[in-house]
């Protein structure tokens, strides 16, 4: 029996700010964001994942379903309360369907 | 690519902390078009730098100015002085009586909507849609609050606002509210908001090029009602034979 996948995105973003925060951490916050908006059925659902992050340059891309996509979106709005400096923002820079296509939009920031 | 707007955004003359270079500079990198900034109870030469400023970095300004009444015969006043200098006008009802009024009165562009009060209602929206009003909804106040004590009150009034604006159908404008250039966000994200008040994804509520035309053609309207070509709905002046 063939699986049905969902369609993914790749949501590549860009933490703007003095901050450190590895990629562990980070997944944590946005998890954690994600649970307090939407649920863990939201977690769940949305396919929440956090590909790449490059504590250097500061940016990293989320996979996640292409229905999803805003719920992702949205939650890296609130990201900025919860890590605790408030001199952070998180700006959405552009979406992907594909992660290589991802990883070369993310090569040029 | 749509014309990307955001009209909420305060600087340091304004209320906010930033410079207004800092927030066109950052509005240019997030890929906004139109851009205006709020707080302004009065019309200020101030408003002519911006507009050459805005348009060094590649950004249309729009001059704004806010009515924050208590009383209708206050807003009257305002909107008397200020209609023929500015390009848009957005109200701050304080009341019941004031928020009806500026419903009704065809000056006004806009009306701001404040979690806190509670006179938005079904009447109030369908006021707004006959009168061909917009709603700001500023996304500031909800993510202030995300960790505090209001968060769920606050969430639940704009869950709320958002039912009704998707049942009566009134033209909605999604800003930022921003006060910083670190708190400015990217139209989209702005957007996706939608998905958290009514579930569902902004995109399936409205395609994001009418919802960026509906805001333009109000402005350029408003601008044309200012050249002075404007005589009546329908009615304008034509070019002159010097200038064909």
């Amino acid at each position: 029996m063939k699986k049905i996948e969902e369609r993914k995105r790749y949501l590549i973003f860009k933490i703007v700010g003095n901050i450190e925060i590895d990629k562990k951490e980070l997944d944590s916050k946005i998890s954690a964001v994600i649970k307090r908006l939407y649920g863990i059925q939201g977690l769940v659902h949305s396919g929440y994942k956090l590909m790449v992050y490059n504590r250097h340059t500061k940016t990293g891309i989320i996979r996640c379903n292409h229905k999803d996509l805003d719920l992702v979106r949205s939650s890296l709005l609130f990201l900025p309360n919860v890590i605790n400096s408030g001199d952070v923002n998180v700006i959405t820079i552009k979406t992907s369907g594909t992660l290589s296509k991802a990883m070369k939009s993310l090569e040029k920031t | 690519m749509p014309k990307w707007c955001d009209i909420e955004l305060y600087n340091k003359d304004s209320g906010g902390i930033d410079s207004a270079e800092d927030m066109l500079e950052m509005a240019e990198f997030l890929g906004y078009r139109l851009v205006s900034f709020a707080g302004f109870r009065e019309w200020s030469p101030v408003f002519l730098e911006y507009k050459t400023l805005a348009s060094s970095y590649g950004l249309d300004y729009v001059s704004r100015i806010d009515i924050i009444g208590t009383t209708v015969s206050e807003i009257k006043f305002y909107l008397k002085k200020y209609r023929k200098k500015v390009e848009l006008i957005v109200a701050h009802p304080r009341n019941i009586q004031t928020a009806r009024f500026c419903a009704r009165d065809r000056r006004i562009d806009a009306i701001h909507f404040n979690y806190e009060y509670e006179f938005y209602d079904i009447t109030q929206l369908k006021l707004m849609y006959h009168n061909e009003k917009f709603i700001e909804l500023s996304i500031r106040p909800l993510l202030k609050s995300f960790y505090g004590k209001d968060f769920k009150k606050t969430l639940m009034a704009y869950v709320s606002i958002a039912k009704l604006i998707r049942i009566t159908n009134v033209s909605l404008i999604m800003t930022s509210g921003a006060t910083r250039k670190k708190e400015m966000k990217d139209p989209r994200s702005i957007l996706s908001l939608w998905r958290l008040l009514t579930n569902k994804n902004f995109i399936n509520y409205m395609p994001y090029r009418i919802y960026v035309e509906r805001i333009i053609n109000r402005i350029e309207q408003n601008r044309e009602k200012l050249s002075g070509r404007y005589i009546l709905p329908g009615v304008h002046l034509a070019d002159s034979h010097e200038e064909n």
